[in-house]
């Protein structure tokens, strides 16, 4: 998982996400529907909870909504840009 | 008038998963079963205010709570209501001896409440008020409109404004639009996934075989449905997180895995599928909602699909858990195709029919919602229907998790719930802390010690003795008693014990002892009893032969059972046997020797009995283990001097066993039917009433044979004994309507001594067959799973046996004893039986058979190796490859179907006569269907699902459509499906591509046409055209059309204008059918008389009679205006009716009255005489009385109605009476009747044809009504309501009456 630093990268998230379906960082397709590529919904909260131990005041509601890796960077960039 | 608020132009149609529940609702509009419901308990200083306007905003944040339903001719629709969302009610039940208790009760009962979906709300929210520092929030919103997780967003966003509002920080943002889940609906749809998706799925369920419940029955959803809970322990939850972070898997993944290997223990195995790991089916409900925009809309999104998971129980237990998530994960990236869709596309919709068993639900996340300053407590109350049963686990597996199993009621009743919950529960403890499964146990300890030794407590004192013994004790105690009756013949004990004595000294000078075996082929006769007392005593063990079963079979079992002496009648063909033939003429005659008699553990006796390798086994059986059956039998039923005992059955069958030996060791009479009687109704039934027969024996196929005969009906027979195959439940109903004594359901096979368990069977008998019962003495027995484990009650197992009454073994045959009798597993040093049959037992322990595990099948009672027939087969030479089946006929019975490869050149027909000579005839197939080759399947063994239909049902002409409700069926499936003639009878509405909303035209139609609703749940049960038209014919009889209220016109579910058509003098309102066909739109109800009923007392006045028909026009139109309508003295009535309902203040609508007048009109009328009434029948019939004047008598008349084929003639005779009497009593009552003014309106219908001159017309109503308008119609009185008129009165009586347009002719 992500290292003990202030900031959330792309490539941290994407790493995070291939640990949890169990793929090598750069088989996550950043376009293609996290979902279809096999992530699940407890592997979401999971992933959240990690992160927004990172960045305060992330809105899981918006992760939860948004389909694609490209997506879920968009949001934590905001939330770090605030 | 009464009706709905339009359906808005702007409707959308449903989602797919609205749809789903929509049908499922549709079927059952009052159930209550799709409210999702929760209570939410709060602790702490409640700030009313806050609470109300947050329930207030969130009504009008969250669309989905404003949503209104109604079906169109295109289908279900949907819209938003403005201001739709309801508001908080408060009730306060502070006052309350128990308040907590009062709210317990009044949530459930809240909880259990149905909702209107047309006119709305769909939802609601109470707040309880149970003392000032507590309070309940009960929150329910149908499944339409809200899944789980919608209402977790609903409640937590209470929470949140709540809270918002009383520490004035201010709240996020609310829900996205309702529109845009339709929206990611849409976008779904036309997306290219949704056809990898489809292809996906398709693949994965190709294959998808019979996918079985856990309990028997079709997985209907209740109204309600029972649910037990247990929490896991702490070390559970612990090793739970262990584990999932050894195998690299999430907690939930684990745990809907080990929920679907314990699926897999509670399901019957196929036979030959024993060693195959078992393959679940579960139904596993997903959010449907992560990387959509739906995610936060409240709305119903959850989606239930089917997961394929084979539990492989030798595997280590990570490696399967891999495996098992492997396919959760493929599942779940196809997870956006609807449920509902695969459904169709599978035709996986109606009976027999599932999709998936068992309901798997993790719920993971802690749903309690935060509110400010109170402490907040969670409980569901309701998710949504439970067609069959639900594992749910919540809580979020650190803190607590709850097993939870909510069933179908009509599936399983409350303590197998709670059976289910406790045993998953223990399951799980085990599993997750076991290397593999094999080795966990199913049940639990508790239950594992109730099955294993409390069901088993059988032990009773049975002395080590012998048939010889204890027959010789009894003739020295009665020697004067009658022992034995055959036709004229008739022997005291002390004859039977001389004549056997002889028989036994000529077998010992002979030199035949104990050990030795001797046959018996004799036909029923003295001297059949006497070889079988004559061989016992000599201490050898008798073998009988069928005497009139010449086949190769007799040398089978004459080569194996190898006897010294063959007792038959001299010409007997011994099939080159060497034993010296001894026929009864010359018993006694030759060398004599004082015989030994046996021992304890001598056989007694050897029965063959088919055999799987092509030969019959012989059976085994010693003293000692038919001594315990047949002392049980003498003290369970109380056997002794007095009892007279039939022996029918064929030596050759076990049962026989006790008819011949029973009676002389209790001082009871044998009475010897003739031969042949046994399969002859009256003879039997002339047998038992000549001979005072007190007990006899059926297999339950003969005595549905003879309950049948006419001769059988009133017997009396105080024990009556069935056994052999499975006794249906109605089998034994009939026995009780038609003959005087007690039924006893028993059941053994031949290796056990006849029977090891018995039960009585009574009329009423839940199941489809009685169960065969429990234990007798010093027996054991064990239903347990392909590993020998122990199966949960309900579940089938395969039935072993253990104790005093197992066989010795196969004669000649160690290997196969080994095999059918291991070692019993739970008894060190015992053997058990293997039955081979498939049982279950119910919570009380009493079992039930259900069928064989294996091939073998029970041909009228007889119990045949389907392989034996086989072997037979090949063994002709005449075919390549053969299997036989046994298929049920169209009447249910098993017929013998032999499936064949010929060699070349070989006819059918040598091969059916090569088998004749090989085989007995209850052995000979039904039918011989000859092959090219056998269907195969992929692993190489014969597919026996791919045989063709036998020639025996196909040689018969396909059956054509039977006139009637057939006929009309034929027509409306062709109509709804879409095909250009009737359908065939067998046609399976689902299977020839009939959908929900096809099933739903289906029964519109059908109501059109049948006058009343068949119900769309009837047509879910039964889609089978001819099973259909059988149900509802049945039902139509049941339905008389003679209650107090009956449907002349559709029934429709949402609620249209009704009219209450009230009964003219006759009592009857069918007269008013036409009229309803005529009045489109409006729901016709017929009222009719209590007379009808000859036990109903006489009502004292018109106005009380009006009393009770208001009651029930008000229970069935409880708000809105009342329409009523009349006919004849029917409209008196009806205007007396629409006096009291203003007097109750009502709203009288319409009130129409077919030429009736007021009473006093009649009030100086002479009453009718019973003569008169009688000839009103003829009125009531639609014929004018006066045209008839030559019937007079009651004969008459009825005859005369029967003729010309009208339902009054086809009426009972008690109801014909009723009709009689209606129409004098309400004569009786108009004549001191009078009437009170209403309000309403009134329209009449003047028949001007009839009562001229008679001073009555339709101004005499004035002073009884606000106005009255009239519709001349140029009949007379009797074809006011005939269908002519029908559209004129209707065309009328559409016209509101606020227009005040009536028409006027």
């Amino acid at each position: 998982m992500t290292q003990d630093t202030e900031v959330l990268t792309k490539d941290q998230m994407r790493a995070d996400i291939a640990a949890q379906i169990g793929v090598a960082p750069e088989e996550v397709e950043a376009e293609e529907s996290l979902v279809d590529q096999g992530l699940d919904s407890m592997q979401v909260m999971t992933l959240l909870m990690h992160w927004g131990e990172t960045i305060k005041g992330l809105d899981f509601a918006r992760f939860m909504e948004a389909e694609t890796l490209d997506d879920w960077w968009q949001i934590a960039h905001e939330a770090q840009s605030a | 008038m009464s009706s709905l608020p339009p359906v808005p132009a702007d409707a959308q149609p449903l989602s797919e998963a609205q749809k789903g529940i929509w049908y499922a609702q549709r079927r059952d509009m009052g159930s209550p079963v799709f409210m999702t419901g929760q209570a939410l308990s709060l602790r702490g200083p409640l700030d009313l205010a806050a609470l109300s306007a947050a329930v207030a905003q969130v009504g009008a944040e969250a669309e989905c709570l404003s949503l209104r339903f109604a079906e169109t001719p295109d289908g279900p629709v949907q819209w938003l209501a403005a201001d739709g969302a309801p508001a908080l009610v408060v009730r306060d039940l502070s006052g309350e001896a128990d308040p907590e208790a009062a709210a317990s009760v009044a949530i459930k009962a809240e909880a259990k409440g149905p909702v209107d979906l047309h006119n709305g709300p769909v939802a609601g929210f109470t707040l309880w008020v149970l003392a000032p520092d507590h309070h309940i929030l009960s929150e329910r919103i149908h499944h339409l409109a809200a899944d789980g997780y919608a209402m977790v967003l609903i409640t937590n966003r209470i929470g949140e404004l709540y809270s918002a509002a009383c520490t004035g920080r201010a709240p996020g943002p609310g829900f996205p639009p309702y529109a845009q889940s339709l929206e990611a609906e849409a976008k779904y749809l036309a997306a290219p996934k949704r056809d990898k998706d489809r292809a996906y799925w398709h693949e994965t369920l190709a294959t998808l075989g019979v996918v079985e419940g856990m309990a028997a029955g079709e997985p209907v959803s209740d109204h309600w449905f029972h649910r037990a809970e247990v929490p896991l322990s702490a070390a559970a939850r612990d090793r739970l997180h262990a584990l999932a972070a050894e195998v690299g898997l999430n907690w939930a993944d684990v745990l809907s895995a080990l929920a679907g290997a314990y699926v897999a223990r509670c399901l019957p195995v196929a036979p030959g599928e024993e060693d195959v790991p078992r393959e679940v089916v579960l139904g596993v409900p997903l959010m449907n909602r992560m990387g959509s925009k739906a995610a936060r809309v409240p709305c119903t999104m959850v989606n239930v699909l089917p997961l394929r998971l084979t539990v492989r129980e030798d595997l280590p237990l990570v490696d399967w858990l891999s495996e098992a998530a492997q396919g959760m994960a493929a599942m779940r990236r196809h997870g956006k195709y609807r449920g509902e869709a695969l459904r169709r596309e599978m035709q996986r919709i109606g009976a027999g029919k599932r999709l998936h068993g068992p309901l798997v639900n993790v719920l993971p996340f802690d749903a309690t919602p935060k509110m400010a300053g109170l402490e907040t407590q969670l409980q569901i109350l309701g998710a949504g229907s439970v067609d069959d049963i639900t594992f749910c686990f919540r809580g979020d597996g650190q803190s607590g998790l709850l097993v939870q199993a909510d069933c179908n009621p009509r599936l399983y009743d409350l303590a197998s719930t709670q059976a289910h919950a406790t045993r998953l529960a223990t399951y799980l403890e085990a599993a997750l802390f076991a290397p593999d499964l094999a080795g966990v146990p199913t049940l639990t300890q508790a239950e594992t010690v109730q099955h294993l030794v409390t069901r088993n407590a059988t032990g009773h004192s049975v002395p080590e003795t012998t048939l010889v013994a204890l027959t010789r004790a009894q003739i020295a105690a009665t020697p004067e008693a009658e022992a034995l009756v055959f036709g004229a013949e008739r022997l005291t004990y002390a004859e039977l014990d001389r004549r056997s004595d002889t028989l036994a000294r000529h077998l010992a000078g002979q030199g035949i002892g104990p050990g030795d075996v001797v046959a018996v082929a004799l036909p029923r006769s003295v001297a059949l009893i006497v070889a079988l007392q004559g061989v016992i005593r000599a201490g050898a063990a008798y073998v009988p032969l069928d005497p009139e079963d010449a086949s190769a079979r007799r040398a089978d079992m004459l080569a194996r059972a190898m006897p010294k002496v063959i007792l038959a009648e001299a010409g007997f063909d011994a099939a080159g046997h060497v034993a010296p033939l001894l026929p009864p003429a010359l018993w006694g005659t030759g060398a004599q020797a004082e015989p030994t008699p046996p021992g304890p553990h001598d056989p007694a006796y050897v029965l063959f009995t088919s055999g799987s390798t092509g030969t019959p086994k012989g059976v085994v059986i010693e003293h000692d283990a038919i001594v315990n059956r047949l002392l049980w039998m003498q003290a369970e039923y109380n056997f002794g001097p007095g009892d007279r005992i039939l022996q029918k059955t064929p030596a050759t069958f076990d049962v026989s066993v006790w008819e011949f030996f029973l009676p002389f060791l209790s001082g009871a009479t044998l009475v010897v039917a003739p031969p042949g009687a046994h399969r002859d109704p009256s003879a039997l039934a002339q047998l038992i009433r000549d001979h005072a027969i007190t007990t006899l024996h059926f297999v339950p196929s003969m005595l549905a044979l003879f309950l049948a005969a006419p001769a059988s009906q009133g017997l009396q027979i105080a024990k009556v004994f069935a056994s052999g195959e499975a006794l249906p439940a109605h089998l034994a109903a009939q026995f009780h309507a038609r003959i005087e004594g007690r039924l006893h359901n028993l059941y053994g096979p031949t290796e056990a001594a006849v029977d090891v368990t018995y039960r009585e069977a009574r009329a009423e008998e839940p199941g489809a067959s009685v169960p065969i019962g429990t234990p007798v003495w010093n027996t054991r027995t064990y239903l347990l799973d392909p590993r020998g484990r122990p199966v949960p009650d309900g579940v089938a197992g395969r039935l072993y046996l253990a104790g005093r009454q197992l066989a010795r073994g196969y004669l000649g045959q160690p290997d196969l004893t080994a095999e059918r009798f291991p070692a019993d597993p739970f008894v060190p040093g015992e053997r058990m039986y293997d039955t081979g049959d498939l049982a279950f037992a119910a919570a009380d322990g009493t079992l039930t058979y259900i069928g064989r595990a294996d091939h073998q099948v029970k041909i009228r009672g007889v119990r045949i190796e389907l392989g034996e027939i086989e072997a037979v087969l090949e063994g002709t030479g005449l075919v390549a490859q053969a299997a036989v089946l046994a298929p049920a006929d169209h009447l249910g019975q098993a017929q013998l179907v032999a499936y064949v490869v010929p060699r070349a050149g070989v006819e059918v027909a040598a091969i059916r006569e090569a088998l004749a000579a090989r085989l007995p005839s209850m052995m000979m197939p039904a039918a011989i269907v000859p092959l090219q080759a056998f269907p195969l399947n992929p692993s190489g063994k014969l597919d026996r699902k791919a045989l063709p239909a036998p020639q025996l049902f196909a040689s018969a002409p396909a059956r054509a459509l039977r006139d009637g409700t057939e006929a009309l069926l034929g027509r409306a499936y062709a109509e709804v499906l879409g095909l250009p003639a009737p359908v065939a009878p067998e046609t399976d509405f689902f299977a020839a591509g009939g959908d929900s909303l096809k099933a739903v035209r289906l029964t519109l139609l059908l109501e059109e046409e049948l006058g009343r609703d068949p119900g769309l749940g009837t047509l879910f049960e039964v889609p089978v055209l001819a099973d259909l038209a059988r149900k509802l014919d049945a039902e139509a009889q049941h339905d008389d059309g003679l209650g107090p209220v009956v449907h002349l016109s559709p029934r429709k579910g949402d609620a249209p204008r009704r009219l209450f058509a009230i009964h003219p003098a006759g009592g009857i309102a069918w007269c008013y059918r036409g009229l309803a066909r005529a009045l489109k739109g409006a729901e016709v109800i017929g009222i009719q008389s209590p007379l009808l009923d000859p036990d109903a007392p006489l009502p004292d006045s018109l106005s009380s009679l009006a009393h009770d028909y208001c009651d029930r026009i008000e229970a069935l139109c409880p708000s809105g205006p009342i329409h009523l309508l009349g006919w004849s003295l029917g409209g008196i009535i009806a205007h007396a009716i629409a006096a009291e309902a203003e007097a109750r203040g009502r709203e009288v609508g319409q009130l129409v009255l077919l030429d009736a007048y007021p009473s006093e009109c009649w009030r100086n009328e002479p009453e009718p005489d019973e003569g008169a009434a009688i000839r009103a029948l003829l009125a009531i019939a639609g014929h004018d009385p006066d045209a008839y004047p030559h019937l007079v008598t009651r004969t008459d008349i009825l005859g005369f109605l029967r003729e010309t084929g009208h339902p009054l003639g086809q009426l009972p005779e008690a109801v014909q009476h009723g009709v009689v009497r209606s129409v004098q009593q309400t004569n009786r009552l108009v004549r001191s009747h009078r009437e009170r003014r209403v309000v309403a309106p009134l329209l009449h219908v003047h028949a001007r044809l009839d009562h001229a001159g008679t001073g009555r017309s339709p101004d005499l109503w004035r002073p009884y009504a606000g106005d009255v308008r009239v519709l001349e119609l140029e009949c007379r009185h009797a074809d006011v309501v005939s269908d002519a008129n029908a559209l004129r009165i209707a065309q009328a009586v559409r016209a509101a009456p606020a227009q005040r347009r009536l028409e006027h002719s």
